[in-house]
């Protein structure tokens, strides 16, 4: 099945643009992962002398590759042991090269096509293999996202974000991770906007909260909470609703350092602890109360 | 008698016996009892009990290492649902000796003993659930208000119906649970059965999660034999009763698989 069109891109082009890909991206593409089945193999050294190894074996599939994920990777929803690691996003080896070099577009381009073509072509690939990825730009963000939540879970666990200094309360080290995610974003701020509403639109919100989730998840995990009631709900939807409202603010923050953004997170966390504590407080009075009533009962020998 | 034996080693309850734990099988009221308790349960128990030989102990891995056995996604799913279920489970459990202890110790203060050795050993399973939750990253069930409510329903409502309903219900929830734990063994086991045949060995966290459900489970089949050693099956309505919660707990386990 060899596709006209990559054959006209591949002489038209003749892949001008074959310089390495930058490794400065955190996330080193995964070597074990199955490769998509090929559907038509193009090997670029007939066509062109190359210097980046890579080309030899440049393999592009059709536009259904089975490895599409439904769920942005179910298997950071279930059971963790450090025996059986998870990786944060479940793109293919070539779908993370694509991906990591076209970050380095966005803060010119955008979260658009325009970047991942850009991105494809730094890496060594044709133009249309910009269609492994069938989300489009949707998926650089999502990309973007997972990458960066790596990136926040390599702070703590290998940089030691919270081994120097004092020992810090939950809370405190929430509202640290919480900045320093965001400051992550920083780099694209004036890009983020639009990727917000992209994430907005109809068919992107389950992937978007699922993304969202996994964050909220993945920082109360990193700031050491062990929950397991139904406070594992309220938390993580403390976490993400804070995240989510900062992210807006720190879009329109011209304020050094993101001052303001760091004040407002304080501020939300607060309220969010706030409110947690009265209901905490009601309920506490609540089984109070009916114990209390429960053993007077008994001690007048009604039979309760 | 080697299978008797072996057999009997496999069940015999850890609760607080003074005997030597080789000589064990030989005394006679012991093997009975375990006899009866490998009898009290479904027929599970079964296919489960001859191929659950003893746990290695973790030195036998040190000498040659073999391959890890990976799990896949599928079980991942598993032991995902597993210990969300038993972290459920092992919280009602803890409340319904809660809510029940009261109201049978008092018309019954011979019993104070056995309900606290019972409750105690609920609560530590439920700390051992709890722990591997949070190492796990295993999602704690939603319904969590409402199996504390429920639980917390059911031991009261037993408990006022007196001392025989109370045990009926503990036979009930320990019939199912015992089961349910079986089941667990015997897939972790089959996993185990798989990676020898490839050559590789479980990772330490399962073998050790396989001998706490082992002992687990087996506690649990223990509290099912005092149960019906105090005359569950003389509370009244007992087809009814014990039904009605066998069938709630198959419930319950369903839907704390999912959500």
């Amino acid at each position: 099945m060899t596709r006209p069109t990559s054959l006209l891109a591949l002489t038209r082009r003749g892949l001008s643009h074959a310089s390495s890909p930058r490794a400065a991206l955190s996330l080193a593409p995964r070597t074990h992962l199955r490769q998509p089945k090929p559907q038509s193999q193009i090997h670029t050294t007939t066509t062109t002398t190359t210097t980046n190894p890579r080309q030899n074996n440049l393999t592009i599939t059709s536009r259904t590759t089975p490895s599409r994920p439904n769920r942005l990777s179910p298997s950071t929803r279930t059971y963790h042991s450090d025996h059986h690691p998870t990786q944060p996003h479940d793109y293919t080896n070539s779908q993370t090269t694509i991906l990591s070099a076209a970050l380095h577009h966005v803060p010119t381009h955008g979260f658009s096509r325009n970047a991942l073509t850009l991105g494809a072509r730094d890496a060594g690939f044709l133009d249309v293999s910009v269609q492994l990825l069938p989300r489009g730009e949707f998926d650089l963000i999502l990309f973007w996202l997972a990458s960066r939540r790596g990136l926040l879970r390599s702070k703590v666990e290998s940089d030691g974000l919270f081994s120097a200094g004092p020992v810090l309360s939950v809370d405190d080290k929430i509202q640290i991770l919480l900045m320093e995610r965001l400051r992550m974003n920083a780099e694209v701020k004036d890009q983020w906007q639009d990727a917000l509403a992209v994430m907005s639109l109809g068919e992107n919100i389950p992937l978007s909260l699922s993304e969202l989730h996994a964050l909220a998840d993945d920082i109360l995990n990193l700031a050491g909470d062990k929950s397991v009631d139904a406070s594992w709900y309220s938390k993580r939807m403390a976490v993400a609703a804070v995240y989510a409202a900062s992210d807006f603010v720190m879009t329109r923050d011209t304020s050094a350092g993101l001052r303001e953004t760091e004040e407002f997170v304080a501020r939300r966390w607060a309220d969010a602890r706030a409110v947690g504590d009265k209901l905490t407080g009601v309920r506490e009075c609540l089984g109070f109360m009916g114990s209390t009533a429960v053993g007077l009962g008994r001690s007048w020998g009604l039979k309760i | 008698m080697l299978a008797r034996t072996s057999l009997a080693a496999s069940f015999r309850p850890t609760a607080a016996t003074t005997i030597p734990v080789v000589l064990d099988f030989l005394a006679p009221s012991t093997l009975q009892q375990s006899r009866r308790l490998y009898h009290s349960t479904t027929t599970t128990n079964h296919s489960a009990a001859p191929s659950a030989p003893s746990p290695p102990s973790p030195t036998d891995h040190h000498g040659a290492r073999k391959p890890r056995y990976a799990l896949t996604a599928k079980q991942r799913e598993f032991l995902d649902s597993a210990l969300r279920v038993n972290q459920a489970g092992e919280l009602a459990a803890t409340l319904i000796y809660t809510a029940q202890t009261p109201q049978v110790v008092r018309s019954h203060p011979h019993l104070r003993p056995l309900m606290k050795h019972m409750y105690d050993q609920e609560v530590g399973h439920f700390n051992t659930f709890n722990q591997l939750i949070a190492k796990h990253r295993v999602r704690p069930t939603a319904m969590y208000p409402v199996w504390y409510a429920a639980a917390t329903f059911l031991g009261w409502s037993t408990g006022v119906l007196g001392r025989e309903a109370a045990m009926a219900c503990t036979e009930a929830v320990e019939t199912e649970i015992g089961s349910h734990y079986n089941d667990q063994v015997r897939e972790i086991l089959s996993w185990k059965a798989e990676a020898e045949r490839r050559g590789e060995e479980l990772d330490p966290e399962l073998e050790e999660m396989l001998a706490n459900f082992r002992r687990i489970r087996d506690e649990e089949l223990e509290h099912l034999d005092h149960a019906v050693e105090n005359d569950a099956k003389e509370a009244k309505p007992y087809d009814p009763l014990v039904n009605f919660i066998r069938y709630g707990c198959k419930a319950a386990i369903k839907i704390s698989e999912k959500v």
